[in-house]
């Protein structure tokens, strides 16, 4: 510590010396290492009574499929849920570090916890990564406010929005969100457009895929609806498993060849010197 | 004959023969999407009248959508000029069948494949016609929507959307469009991603054309402009809770 400080006096402000060294590689042909991202469609609205987040379940490596049913809901606190897209590994840590801390402040102030105190923290930490920390989420909760959707950008820059759609389907749930959405809607009407404009992310967009997540968030309590549809079955698989009896595979010759000893078995006492 | 002044670089531009001819490398004026669906008796084509200068939204009466012969209508989204251009060809294509005088006129099939060619032509040139091209038509009672894209893709379709429309209207289409739709729920369908359209797309404006064809002609409505919601109780006061959000 004495010697760094001696090096070079704190100029404040951000430092960029990895970005240099990241320039140098670069140059020299070193390519950075890729990352999983979760192609994704993911999506909130507002309700009369409160939040309902929906997300896809496919995480993608490039042009493969790595995991058909992954979670993208994340929890934050007991009336807190917020949705990822973007780098699977950035998603899932600073949704995990922002609920910790949600946890901490909890004991801390003895009070249920608010959304816009896990937006500032996720905003700020993400604009001090500028950008680098790829997470894109959708983000709702229901405190003693009301009910709350904001969106975070990779950036830092945030949303308030009565209904969201972020990551690669966004499009696609948009679509049905502008033309479907209206608002003080019920319970299940919520449900039901919060699983078409997903569906629809699903259907029409290659990054996102399998099975629908949805989570309603209301005062007092949240229910998180792990797999709500199934639209992509395993149809033809059969349940019984393959048995294979004799006769389908056709015989064409046999040959029984004895195995021969090697070894003579002489009698007499073991271990004789 | 060689330009003066351009030996040097020519030699090191070596895929081009023809040292004097140009390149298409970025649209300037260019037109956003266009959406066609078919309906029972025919098929109908939507886009707006904007021309957009690069991010400026320059030209607001730019109709998109022509009729050409009798059989076939053709709707453009990229370079307006080009798309003039495509309109010169086929006007040229049009008044020789006509000179013919043989009782058989172009139908949309017809139209479909003679552009896809001039399309993939212009591109194996590395000069395309900077457009993805809708026709749709009706001849002899057969229904027709196609599309031609910039590098000479094309296919035949119920429903097809150029630019954005591929992200933003597609998906409605392949939910909601059904082979027996009438004209007015056809207009329905077209309306509801258009509105979509206009909310999500910066290049659009509100002021749209419905062109429909059937085998009784061609009908292409006057300009007029959809009704907008903008009244969420979130859109009235967004930073109330949350400072520094928008």
């Amino acid at each position: 510590m004495a010697r760094a400080a001696a090096d070079s006096p704190p100029k404040g402000g951000f430092s960029f010396d990895l970005c240099r060294r990241n320039d140098m590689l670069l140059k020299k042909g070193v390519q950075p290492p890729s990352f999983r991202k979760t192609g994704t469609t993911i999506v909130g609205l507002v309700f009369q009574d409160g939040v309902i987040l929906g997300a896809d379940t496919r995480a993608t490596e490039g042009p493969i499929v790595a995991d058909k049913n992954c979670e993208k809901i994340h929890y934050m606190a007991p009336n807190i849920y917020c949705c990822g897209a973007g780098t699977a590994a950035d998603t899932e840590a600073v949704t995990d570090m922002v609920s910790s801390q949600l946890q901490l402040h909890r004991y801390a102030t003895g009070r249920e916890s608010r959304v816009i105190t896990a937006l500032t923290l996720l905003k700020s930490h993400l604009f001090s990564y500028q950008g680098y920390v790829s997470a894109a989420l959708v983000l709702g909760g229901v405190d003693v406010t009301g009910p709350h959707l904001h969106t975070v950008y990779p950036h830092g820059s945030t949303d308030t929005l009565p209904f969201a759609t972020m990551g690669s389907g966004s499009l696609a749930a948009m679509a049905i969100f502008e033309s479907k959405y209206r608002e003080g809607l019920t319970r299940d009407e919520g449900i039901k457009i919060v699983s078409e404009a997903i569906c629809s992310g699903i259907f029409n967009d290659l990054g996102s895929g399998s099975n629908v997540d949805v989570c309603v968030i209301t005062k007092g309590r949240a229910e998180y609806l792990r797999n709500h549809l199934l639209p992509n079955p395993r149809t033809y698989v059969s349940s019984k498993g393959y048995s294979f009896v004799k006769g389908h595979t056709e015989v064409l010759s046999t040959k029984i060849t004895p195995l021969k000893e090697k070894v003579e078995v002489v009698e007499g006492d073991a271990m004789e010197e | 004959m060689e330009p003066v002044g351009l030996s040097s670089a020519s030699s090191k531009d070596s895929t081009s023969l023809d040292v004097g001819s140009e390149r298409n490398r970025y649209p300037y004026v260019t037109g956003t999407s266009v959406l066609g669906v078919k309906y029972k008796d025919g098929v109908a084509l939507a886009a707006d009248l904007g021309g957009s200068y690069g991010s400026t939204l320059r030209y607001k009466s730019v109709e998109r959508i022509k009729a050409i012969g009798k059989h076939t209508l053709l709707g453009a989204s990229g370079e307006i000029s080009d798309f003039q251009e495509i309109l010169r060809y086929l006007d040229e294509l049009i008044l020789y069948d006509n000179m013919w005088d043989d009782g058989n006129s172009l139908g949309p099939k017809e139209i479909h494949n003679y552009l896809n060619r001039v399309m993939y032509n212009r591109r194996n040139k590395f000069n395309p016609l900077w457009n993805s091209l809708v026709i749709g038509g009706v001849k002899n009672g057969q229904k027709y929507l196609g599309m031609v894209g910039m590098i000479g893709t094309h296919f035949e379709d119920n429903h097809v959307a150029t630019g954005f429309g591929n992200h933003l209207a597609r998906p409605i289409f392949r939910d909601e469009w059904r082979e027996d739709m009438t004209f007015e729920e056809a207009v329905r369908l077209l309306e509801k991603c258009l509105r979509v359209l206009l909310y999500r797309d910066r290049s659009a404006i509100n002021k749209f054309q419905i062109a429909k064809i059937t085998d009784e002609g061609v009908t292409i409505s006057q300009p007029y402009s959809l009704k907008t919601f903008w009244g969420f109780s979130a859109f009235k006061d967004p930073t109330k809770g949350a400072e520094g959000s928008w």
